[in-house]
C-alpha cells in the first residue's frame, strides 16, 4: 500500500521537532467498506524484530522483560495524533520527553550520564 | 567569505580524515613488497572515494539528511538490518585497528607495551568525544593532521625516479607473488573506500547545517581533501619503495615500518613517523566512533549530533562508549594490532556492496534530490564501483587465506 | 556460496605445498626480519633510533624466528635441505638475542658489530634460498 510505505520507517518528531523514534509498525483497520486505513503507528524493538522474525522477535522480548527500562514492548500512537506528515518525516501532536520513545534516554540520563564528569545540568 | 572557510576547512578534514591506520599499514606493505607497483590501486581508489563522498555531500546538502537516515527510511529496516548489523561489526573492528596504531605510536616514544596502552587510549578517544562539540572536533584533527605531510616531504628529499612512479600509476602484473600483490591491492581499496567515512561526511554536513548553497563547496571539499589525503597515502607508498624495499624489508608488523622517515630525517624520523601515526590514528579513531553513533542514531530515529551535551543525546554518546570500550578491549587482550588492520580492511573491502548500492539508488531519486540527481559521469562511476564492490565481495575472503601472510 | 569458494582454496593451496616448499616460504620472514633488524641496528648506531625500539623490534622478530625455527624442527623436508635452514635460523635468533641485550644495557657501541652478523646471516640465508631455487608461490 502507497501510504503504508510512505510512513513506514519514517522519522517521527514531536510538536517542537524533537527526534522520538521511527515508524517501527504500521496498524491497518481492515473496514468492510472501502480500503484499510492507517489505525495506528507502532515503535520499538520487538515491532523491528517482527519483521525480521518471529523468533526473533520472541526472544527480544524476553530480554526486555528481563532487562528493560521500558515499560511497554510497544508504544502505539494513534493515527489521529498525527499533526503533519512532510518530506522525511511525520510530526506527532506529542512532547517526545513525556512518551515511551525516551524511556532508555531518561533513564541513561538519570543513571549514568548525570554521574560522569560534564554530564550534570 | 564563510564558504571559502569552510572549503579550506573541508580541505584539512579531507586531509586529516582520509590518511588513516589502514592507509599507512597498506601503503607500506605496498611500497616495501612491490615498490611502485601498486600505485595505480591507491589512484583507483581514490578516484572512486571523491566521486562518493562528494555524493554523499552533496545529497545531505540538498535533502537535509544523512546517508543511514534516507537508507532507512527509503529502502526500510529489513532491508538494512543485515548490512548495518555487519558494516557495525566492521566499524567496531576498524575502531579497534586505530585504537591499536594509537596505542604503537605511543609504545614507540613512550616503551610501555601496547595492550597495556589501550585502557588509556580509549579513555583519551572517549573523553574527545564526550567533551567536544563537532567544529572543535573538525578543526583540530584537521590541522594536526597536516603533520602527516612528513611523508611527502620525505619524498621530497629522497628525489625518487619519477618515471618509475608514473609506471607505477598504471595497472600492471606483479613479477613475483601475485596472490601476496592482490591481497595488497584489494586491502588498498578498503583501506581508502571506508564505510564510516562516507556516514561521518554525510551526517557533518548535516551537523554544520548544509544547504544547497554548499554544492560546490563540496566538490571543492571532495576533490582537493580526498586528493590531498590521497597523495599522502602516495608518499608512504613511494617512501617504503625507496626505503624498505631496497633492504629486502617486507612489513608484516608496525616495527617494520616505525623507521621509513630516517632516512630523509636521520634525526627527527623516528619521531615524526610516531606522531603522524598516532594522530592520523586518533583523528580517525574519532570519526569512526562518531560514524557509529550517527549510523546508530540515525536508523533507531534517535535524537542525535555532537554539538549537543551528552545529557541531550544519552543514547547517541551510549553507542560510541560502547564502541570504544569493545575496541580498547579487543587491544588489551593481545591482539595483534597490525593482523587486525590488513583483516578490517579485507573484510571492508568485501562489504563495499552494502556501501555502493545504496548511493546508486538514492542518488538518482528525483523526489529527494530534485535536479541534483546524478549526472551521467557520476553515475558510470557509482556503476564501476559497484562493479568492482561485487569482484571484491567475492575475492577478498579467498586472497586472504593464500595471499595474507 | 563464497564460504565454499574459500574452503575449496584453502584445501588446494594447502595440498599444493611441499615440505621444500614450506620450508622455502618460512625463510621469507626471516630474511625480511634479519634486514629489519640490521636496518634498526645500523639506525641505532647512527643515533636515529632509541635503544627502548631497538629491544621492542628484536623482541617482535625473535617470535618470528622462533616460529620459523619450530616449523624448520617439525619439517618432513630432506635432512640436506632441513639441517641447513635450521641452523641458520637458530643462529638468527642468537644474533638477535645479543642485540636485545645489547639494547638492554643501552650498548649503542655493539650495534655495528651486530649488524656485521647480521649482514653475515642474511647472506648466509640468500645463498642457501638461491641453491635451492626460489620458492614458487
Amino acid at each position: 500500500m502507497d501510504l503504508v510505505r510512505d510512513v513506514l520507517d519514517k522519522q517521527l518528531v514531536d510538536r517542537e521537532g524533537e527526534e522520538m523514534g521511527r515508524v517501527d509498525g504500521v496498524i491497518l483497520e481492515i473496514r468492510p467498506d472501502g480500503p484499510p486505513r492507517i489505525e495506528a503507528f507502532e515503535l520499538g524493538f520487538v515491532v523491528l524484530a517482527r519483521r525480521i522474525h518471529p523468533r526473533v522477535e520472541s526472544w527480544l522480548n524476553w530480554l526486555r522483560a528481563r532487562w528493560s527500562v521500558r515499560k511497554t514492548a510497544r508504544y502505539r500512537i494513534p493515527w489521529a495524533k498525527v499533526q503533519e506528515i512532510r518530506e522525511g518525516e511525520i510530526q506527532v501532536d506529542l512532547r517526545a520527553q513525556e512518551t515511551p520513545a525516551y524511556d532508555w534516554e531518561i533513564w541513561l540520563r538519570r543513571n549514568v550520564i548525570r554521574h560522569l564528569p560534564g554530564g550534570g545540568e | 567569505m564563510k564558504k571559502w572557510m569552510q572549503l579550506a576547512l573541508g580541505i584539512l578534514t579531507g586531509v586529516g580524515g582520509f590518511f588513516d591506520i589502514g592507509n599507512l599499514a597498506t601503503s607500506a606493505q605496498a611500497g616495501a613488497s612491490f615498490r611502485f607497483q601498486l600505485l595505480w590501486s591507491l589512484l583507483l581508489a581514490t578516484v572512486f572515494v571523491i566521486f562518493l563522498v562528494e555524493m554523499s555531500g552533496r545529497f545531505a546538502a540538498v535533502s537535509g539528511k544523512a546517508l543511514p537516515d534516507a537508507i532507512r527510511e527509503r529502502f526500510g529496516f529489513t532491508f538494512w538490518a543485515g548490512p548495518f548489523l555487519i558494516l557495525t561489526i566492521i566499524h567496531v573492528l576498524v575502531l579497534g585497528a586505530e585504537i591499536g596504531g594509537i596505542c604503537f605510536a605511543l609504545h614507540l616514544v613512550s616503551g610501555l607495551p601496547v595492550p597495556l596502552l589501550a585502557p588509556v587510549v580509549g579513555i583519551l578517544v572517549w573523553l574527545l568525544l564526550w567533551r567536544t562539540t563537532f567544529s572543535t572536533l573538525e578543526n583540530s584533527t584537521s590541522f594536526l593532521g597536516f603533520l602527516t605531510l612528513a611523508f611527502v616531504i620525505a619524498v621530497v628529499v629522497h628525489h625518487p625516479p619519477l618515471r618509475e612512479i608514473g609506471a607505477g600509476m598504471v595497472p600492471s602484473l606483479p613479477h613475483h607473488d601475485p596472490a601476496k600483490y592482490w591481497y595488497i591491492a584489494v586491502s588498498i581499496v578498503g583501506a581508502v573506500l571506508a564505510p564510516y567515512l562516507f556516514y561521518f561526511y554525510s551526517s557533518g554536513a548535516v551537523e554544520d547545517k548544509w544547504d544547497c548553497k554548499y554544492i560546490g563547496v563540496n566538490r571543492g571539499i571532495s576533490f582537493i581533501g580526498m586528493g590531498f589525503g590521497s597523495l599522502i597515502a602516495m608518499a608512504a607508498i613511494v617512501v617504503a619503495a625507496v626505503v624498505l624495499a631496497p633492504r629486502g624489508i617486507q612489513v608484516d608488523d608496525y616495527h617494520q615500518a616505525a623507521l621509513m622517515l630516517t632516512d630523509a630525517f636521520p634525526f627527527w624520523g623516528f619521531v615524526l613517523f610516531a606522531v603522524a601515526m598516532g594522530i592520523a590514528c586518533l583523528g580517525a579513531a574519532v570519526e569512526v566512533g562518531l560514524s557509529m553513533a550517527y549510523a546508530t542514531a540515525q536508523t533507531f530515529g534517535w535524537n542525535w549530533g555532537e554539538d549537543l551535551e551528552p545529557r541531550e543525546d544519552a543514547r547517541f554518546c551510549l553507542v560510541y562508549t560502547v564502541a570504544i570500550l569493545i575496541s580498547s578491549l579487543i587491544i588489551l587482550f593481545g591482539v595483534d594490532p597490525f593482523k587486525l588492520t590488513l583483516l578490517t580492511m579485507v573484510i571492508s573491502a568485501a562489504a563495499l556492496p552494502f556501501v555502493a548500492i545504496p548511493f546508486l539508488l538514492l542518488m538518482n531519486d528525483r523526489k529527494t534530490l530534485g535536479e541534483h540527481t546524478n549526472g551521467w559521469i557520476s553515475n558510470t562511476v557509482t556503476v564501476l564501483v559497484v562493479i568492482l564492490s561485487g569482484v571484491l565481495a567475492l575475492v577478498s575472503i579467498p586472497l586472504t587465506l593464500i595471499g595474507g601472510s | 556460496m563464497s564460504a565454499m569458494m574459500a574452503l575449496a582454496t584453502v584445501i588446494f593451496s594447502c595440498q599444493k605445498q611441499s615440505p621444500e616448499e614450506a620450508l622455502l616460504k618460512s625463510a621469507e620472514p626471516v630474511a625480511s626480519w634479519l634486514a629489519t633488524l640490521r636496518m634498526t641496528s645500523e639506525k641505532w648506531a647512527a643515533n636515529s633510533a632509541p635503544s627502548r625500539f631497538v629491544r621492542s623490534t628484536a623482541q617482535t622478530a625473535d617470535d618470528s624466528f622462533e616460529q620459523a625455527e619450530r616449523d624448520a624442527e617439525k619439517s618432513k623436508a630432506d635432512p640436506g635441505l632441513r639441517e641447513p635452514f635450521h641452523r641458520l635460523f637458530a643462529d638468527s635468533r642468537s644474533a638477535c638475542d645479543q642485540l636485545q641485550r645489547a639494547a638492554e644495557a643501552n650498548d649503542r657501541a655493539a650495534a655495528l658489530p651486530i649488524a656485521q652478523r647480521l649482514i653475515a646471516l642474511q647472506g648466509e640465508l640468500a645463498a642457501l634460498r638461491k641453491a635451492h631455487g626460489e620458492p614458487s608461490s
